[in-house]
């Protein structure tokens, strides 16, 4: 993997995170994302005996150092690379916090 | 990114803070609870409806759906070769109604007047709503295939483009083939639903011909000159099935590229003949751009595709038959108050897949739900993934993020893409187990 390439698309990212819609804020929820997520993490993180892990009630610190180490090409992976480098730090603590406060062992009510 | 920009970003950053928790607490809306009218439960309404109500109980929500289940699409092609049959495929409605509250009516819609929003039904009901979420799905385009008919279909000519009795017809002529028969696949051209479904088709059928067809061959004939995840699908054949990597795919292959004698998929692209014009169901032939003649022992022609009838009756699309959104939103440009979702609606970079219907499906509802309270609107994300399998043990996949930006739907730059060539074996094991995972993973987020 080029790192100089690497680390430019993550600028790039966080740099197009400013530019914001006429009609929008220009802060993407944790929640607007983590839903996108759902698929195959489950509704708000919640999944049970699946391959894929869940991510409700994920610590914050385990939550952003694995994104982290996906986007960087650190950790091994066979999807969430591609995932992880789409998002900036500071969305990448967004989900995380959101994902902490999914405690309540999933119905989602 | 230069300091200014960072700066802005971050105290926009700060200025947004308070967004995410908007959608958590329900804020009262009076004597009048907002109503929201889904017409289509399928993947995209589905999605929509759940999100709603998750989002606020105290809006009420109304699926209006001409079937009492739903068939999935995702998974119908392992109905073909016996992975699973068609009863796997067949989702119901109780856990959308009885979790979340959702309300149903199971009757085809006949009108909506956009004026008054206000849907009718074939049985008379009628229904006043807020805002009204489309999610139509597709239909076909049967004129751009000449002697092609909803009745060649139904009888011989089977497109199993969505999950039905099409589905059992097109197995039962590919069981009862010759030992060494010939299926054609005919590609649809772009946009259409589910851009990696017709060579994940060819897999697996391929799969099983090896098992119990050993002579059998798959002839793909494609009006493109490439799809979605064509290496690694390639790249895979060529080690499972015998198939030839033709010079325009080669690029970045990796060293166990064999070249072989014979194979069971051949791949036709549309600049050498691939592009079909016309079929006769009565010798099982379809005619070709070149004027090739080319007999199937089983013919599988998927037709070009267009946004689904409601919509066209709602008019709601463009010349190119498909609908105008606002991006941001999936407000119709053409009619206000009505959302258009999933397979029908214009979403630029994004596929028309079950799993962009349904993210296109929450970023609507939490809009929806903004503009119900008067709330500014947030900015959306949107995500898609396809996992296919090359056999039961070989996944491949197609992942992307996307944005908003000047006002289309765009991948976000550096990140997704396709399996890599050079993955390790245990990665292409893993992505078939996660295409399982996802399956079920799938199905709960949007209909339970
Ligand atoms: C072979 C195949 C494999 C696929 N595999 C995958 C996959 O692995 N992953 C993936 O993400 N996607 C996959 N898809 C694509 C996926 O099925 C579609 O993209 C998705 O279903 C689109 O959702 P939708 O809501 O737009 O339409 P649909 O899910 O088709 O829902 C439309 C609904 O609207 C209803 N309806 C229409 N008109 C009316 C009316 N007038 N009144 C009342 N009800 C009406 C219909 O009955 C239907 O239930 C596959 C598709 C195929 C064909
Ligand atoms: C297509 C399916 C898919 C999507 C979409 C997806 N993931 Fe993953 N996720 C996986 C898989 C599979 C793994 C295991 C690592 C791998 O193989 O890539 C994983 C692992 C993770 C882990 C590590 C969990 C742990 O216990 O250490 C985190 C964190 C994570 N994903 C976060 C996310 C976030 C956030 C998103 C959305 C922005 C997301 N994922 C979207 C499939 C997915």
């Amino acid at each position: 993997m080029n790192r100089k390439l690497l680390l430019h698309s993550v600028v790039l990212a966080g740099s197009l995170c400013a530019v914001g819609t006429a009609t929008a804020e220009s802060r993407i929820s944790g929640e607007m994302m983590a839903n996108a997520c759902a698929p195959c993490h489950g509704t708000y993180g919640h999944l049970e005996n699946e391959y894929m892990p869940p991510l409700a009630g994920m610590p914050e610190q385990d939550f952003i150092e694995g994104m982290k180490a996906f986007r960087e090409g650190t950790r091994p992976a066979t999807i969430m690379d591609r995932v992880a480098r789409a998002f900036s730090d500071e969305e990448i603590e967004a989900m995380a916090e959101f994902y902490a406060q999914q405690t309540d062992g999933g119905d989602n009510e | 990114m230069s300091e200014i920009n960072r700066r802005e970003f971050i105290k926009l950053l700060g200025a947004g803070a308070a967004l995410g928790s908007g959608l958590f607490g329900s804020r009262a809306f009076g004597a009048a609870a907002p109503h929201v009218v889904v017409i289509g439960g399928g993947t995209g309404g589905a999605t929509a409806a759940k999100y709603l109500k998750l989002a606020d109980q105290n809006i009420r929500v109304t699926i209006v759906e001409r079937n009492k289940e739903y068939v999935r699409c995702y998974g119908s092609n392992e109905v073909l070769t016996d992975h699973c049959t068609m009863d796997d495929l067949v989702i119901g409605y109780d856990a959308l109604k009885d979790k979340y509250g959702i309300e149903f009516v199971f009757d085809e819609v006949v009108g909506v007047d956009p004026e008054k929003r206000r849907v009718d039904t074939a049985g008379g009901t009628r229904l006043d709503y807020d805002r009204l979420i489309v999610s139509p799905g597709i239909d076909y385009r049967w004129e751009a295939i000449d002697g092609f008919t909803p009745e060649v279909a139904e009888t011989t000519i089977p497109h199993a483009w969505k999950a039905g009795p099409q589905t059992e017809l097109l197995r039962r002529q590919i069981h009862a083939m010759p030992e060494d028969g010939t299926v054609v696949i005919a590609a649809p051209p772009n946009p259409y639903r589910c851009p990696p479904a017709p060579y994940e088709r060819a897999s697996l059928l391929a799969e099983w011909f090896k098992a119990h067809k050993p002579r059998a061959k798959i002839l793909i004939l494609d009006p493109k000159e490439g799809f979605t995840k064509d290496q690694p699908f390639m790249l895979a054949w060529n080690r499972l099935y015998g198939f030839n990597i033709p010079a325009s795919h080669m690029e970045g292959m990796p060293d166990d590229v064999r070249q072989h004698d014979s194979g069971f998929i051949e791949w036709v692209p549309g600049t050498e003949g691939g592009k079909v014009t016309g079929v006769d169901p009565k010798t099982n032939t379809v005619h070709t751009a070149n004027l090739d003649s080319i007999q199937g022992d089983v013919v599988n022609v998927i037709p070009p595709q267009k946004a689904g009838k409601l919509a066209f009756k709602m008019g709601l699309t463009n010349a190119q038959g498909w609908c105008d959104v606002d991006r941001n939103t999936f407000e119709s440009r053409v009619h206000k108050r009505i959302h258009v979702i999933g397979d029908s609606c214009i979403a630029d970079a994004m596929p028309k897949s079950g799993y962009a219907a349904n993210s296109q499906a929450k970023v609507a509802a939490a809009q929806i739900v903004h503009m119900l309270r008067d709330e500014p609107l947030e900015e959306p994300l949107f995500a898609n993934t396809c996992f296919s399998r090359a056999n039961t043990e070989y996944g491949v996949s197609i992942a992307a993020v996307y944005r908003v930006r000047d006002g289309r739907i765009v991948s976000t730059p550096g990140s997704g893409g396709v399996s890599p060539l050079d993955a390790p074996p245990m990665a292409n094991r893993l992505e078939a187990l996660y295409q399982e995972s996802w399956m079920r993973a799938f199905v709960e987020d949007t209909f339970a």
